[in-house]
């Protein structure tokens, strides 16, 4: 290779992958911490009841079907879920339809039942998990498409960071297995190219997967050029594009005795050994009702399977989805299982958890590289700006982590019955990441990461014990009742706060060694 | 003169980044247009395929800005497909109109 050519794909590299630094280190975090949406859910509505005993389908089906009847009779939509290891609770949700009179809007509301009485429970309003992980591509406090379109120009740098970050590379291979330590700069460059060469495949999968979500917001003209402008038109081409191959076929059932349990019954039939994760009754008290049957599909990266019953002609038509019809659709189905992960088992969560943070480490390595090699160019002459903006990176990379901390924490101590309290929980987050950011702007430059380090130690940490104190939950009740998301999650948080203890000690340490004289890693 | 002699590194640099981001883009939607009217046979998923190459497109084309030695060649590289691919699609195709 030419050397100018690799010179001009450093420059590449370096600028495009620090320009939105950032912004990615916070859509890798978040992003990270949606593959435990469902168990960040539990943590946050600990009035949630676990099924602890196996309970019978059809009883599920029953309470719930009961409990809907009561409370959403003028719904459209039903669904009723079962509860699975992930999420072991009984729940429904409804289409809940705009009404003047009531002042209620159309929208989907989900609630949990106590698996003894069939009682709805009466939880905290919170944003959960699901909302930390659209904070991974909405970014929260501007529209919707701005969001999508500033994630979806930093994942394009990303991209190509990583492709150039690939080129400029002489020997791949032989650099990964390098690692010297107490080198300054030189340890750096070999903590980010483990961060980088390890999960490479899985940046580049969940990089270029990522821009091809947003890709009917980012690449519209497509659209417009076929199906013309505006949202009703290319509302066509989204119908169009979900199409699924169906199989149809007329079951020996008569169309009078066609309801939820019977079809669910014979759904179980079909499928024996996996288990109902959702039953769902649409278009409800119309000629073209419908019912569904979900199964939880451990068999491929395909998340779940499903089943329809509809009534046709005085049959009974049962449908099976066997896809997407278009082999590009196929493709795509594809890389948003992937990218998504919501096939992973235990263990392989785990793993996209580790590349995600890996992902993040990369960023971090890679911005702090950028400031430490022109902070060592002006050495102590260096401009005031540019010690600031160490700050204020130092402050973003540490400082995310603690406003996830505060948004945790936000959960247990705003009051139960607060209005916005869901909205409030993200405030709680943004204001947490701007007092780290003060903290650090504030901080003496050798001590703002060990500063930051204690915090977010400190942060996590107390999470268990706020937990003990405001709920019922606690560690040892955790592990009696068998709550194993309940404990996981306050185990986790207490491993983090450890890593930041670890971090911090350290830290101090380095920054010991630098003040006596022993000039071999200088802090930012 | 003066102005652009001496800030000829940057405004040089500002160019290549304007080739590359604005470009590019039009570069990778006229690509990903081309490839939907290719696969007439099913519009919707040319439609679908064209778009998840479209990134590829990007990618490369701004690898390609950064890559050649001269701005001229830069810009003709990017330049030159797109207005091939956009007569192309104007004249033969017929899915574009002034």
């Amino acid at each position: 290779m030419k050397p100018r050519f690799r010179q001009s794909m450093n420059w590449l590299h370096t600028w495009s992958g620090f320009i939105f630094a950032w912004l990615l280190y916070f859509i890798f975090i978040t992003g990270s911490a949606g593959y435990f949406e469902n168990e960040i859910d539990r943590w946050m509505q600990p009035e949630r009841v676990v099924v602890q005993k196996p309970m019978d389908d059809a009883d599920i089906l029953a309470m719930g079907t009961r409990q809907l009847s009561q409370s959403a009779d003028d719904a459209s939509q039903w669904y009723i879920s079962f509860p699975s290891s992930r999420d072991p609770y009984i729940g429904i949700s409804w289409l809940q339809p705009a009404d003047a009179s009531k002042g209620t809007v159309r929208q989907w509301l989900d609630r949990h039942l106590h698996p003894d009485s069939g009682d709805i429970i009466s939880a905290r309003q919170t944003s959960g998990g699901e909302t930390l992980y659209r904070l991974h591509y909405t970014l929260y406090y501007m529209p919707l498409q701005l969001g999508y379109i500033l994630t979806s120009a930093a994942a394009m740098l990303m991209l190509i960071a990583l492709i150039s970050g690939v080129i400029i590379h002489k020997k791949i291979f032989l650099e990964f297995f390098t690692f010297r330590t107490g080198k300054g700069l030189r340890s750096w460059l070999d903590i980010h190219n483990i961060f980088s060469v390890l999960p490479l495949p899985f940046h580049l999968m969940i990089t270029y997967s990522g821009l091809m979500l947003l890709m009917t917001v980012t690449m519209a003209t497509v659209i417009d050029v076929t199906y013309g402008e505006g949202e009703q038109k290319h509302r066509q081409f989204y119908t169009a594009a979900q199409a699924e191959i169906t199989t149809e076929q007329v079951i020996s059932m008569s169309a009078a005795q066609l309801s939820p349990e019977a079809a669910l019954t014979d759904a179980k039939a079909r499928y024996a050994s996996q288990p109902v994760s959702y039953v769902g009754i649409l278009a409800r008290g119309t000629e073209n009702q419908q019912i569904e049957v979900w199964f939880a599909s451990q068999r491929s990266i395909e998340f779940a399977s499903m089943l329809s019953y509809r009534e046709q002609d005085g049959q009974v038509v049962m449908s099976l989805s066997e896809g997407k019809a278009g082999a590009a659709a196929r493709v795509y189905d594809v890389l948003e299982h992937l990218h998504e992960g919501l096939f992973a088992d235990i263990y392989l969560r785990w793993l996209y958890f580790i590349c995600g943070l890996l992902g993040a480490g990369m960023i971090a390595t890679g911005a702090i590289m950028w400031l430490k090699k022109r902070l060592a160019k002006g050495q102590h002459s260096a401009s005031c700006a540019l010690r600031r903006l160490a700050s204020i990176n130092a402050g973003m990379i540490l400082g995310i982590p603690v406003a996830i901390a505060c948004y945790f924490a936000s959960n247990r101590l705003l009051p139960f019955d607060m209005a916005f309290r869901a909205e409030w929980e993200l405030h709680c987050l943004f204001i947490g990441l701007l007092l780290s950011i003060g903290l650090a702007v504030c901080s003496a430059a050798q001590s703002v990461w060990r500063n930051l380090c204690w915090l977010a130690a400190v942060m996590f940490g107390w999470l268990p014990l706020l937990n003990a104190l405001t709920t019922e939950h606690n560690l040892l009740v955790s592990l009696i009742q068998a709550d194993w998301l309940m404990l996981g999650f306050d185990l986790c948080m207490l491993v983090f706060s450890a890593a930041f203890v670890l971090l911090a000690i350290r830290l101090s340490k380095t920054t010991a060694a630098t003040l006596s004289g022993d000039n071999v890693t200088r802090p930012l | 003169m003066m102005f652009f002699n001496k800030y000829a590194g940057e405004i040089a640099i500002s160019l290549r980044v304007l080739l590359a981001s604005v470009g590019g883009f039009v570069l990778a939607n006229l690509s990903a247009i081309a490839i939907a009217s290719v696969m007439k046979a099913d519009k919707v998923d040319g439609i679908t395929a064209g778009m998840m190459l479209s990134f590829i497109v990007y990618a490369i084309a701004i690898l390609l800005v950064f890559s050649v030695k001269s701005i001229r060649r830069a810009a003709l590289s990017i330049l030159l497909p797109c207005v091939l691919l956009f007569v192309w699609l104007l004249a033969v195709e017929g899915v574009l109109s002034l």
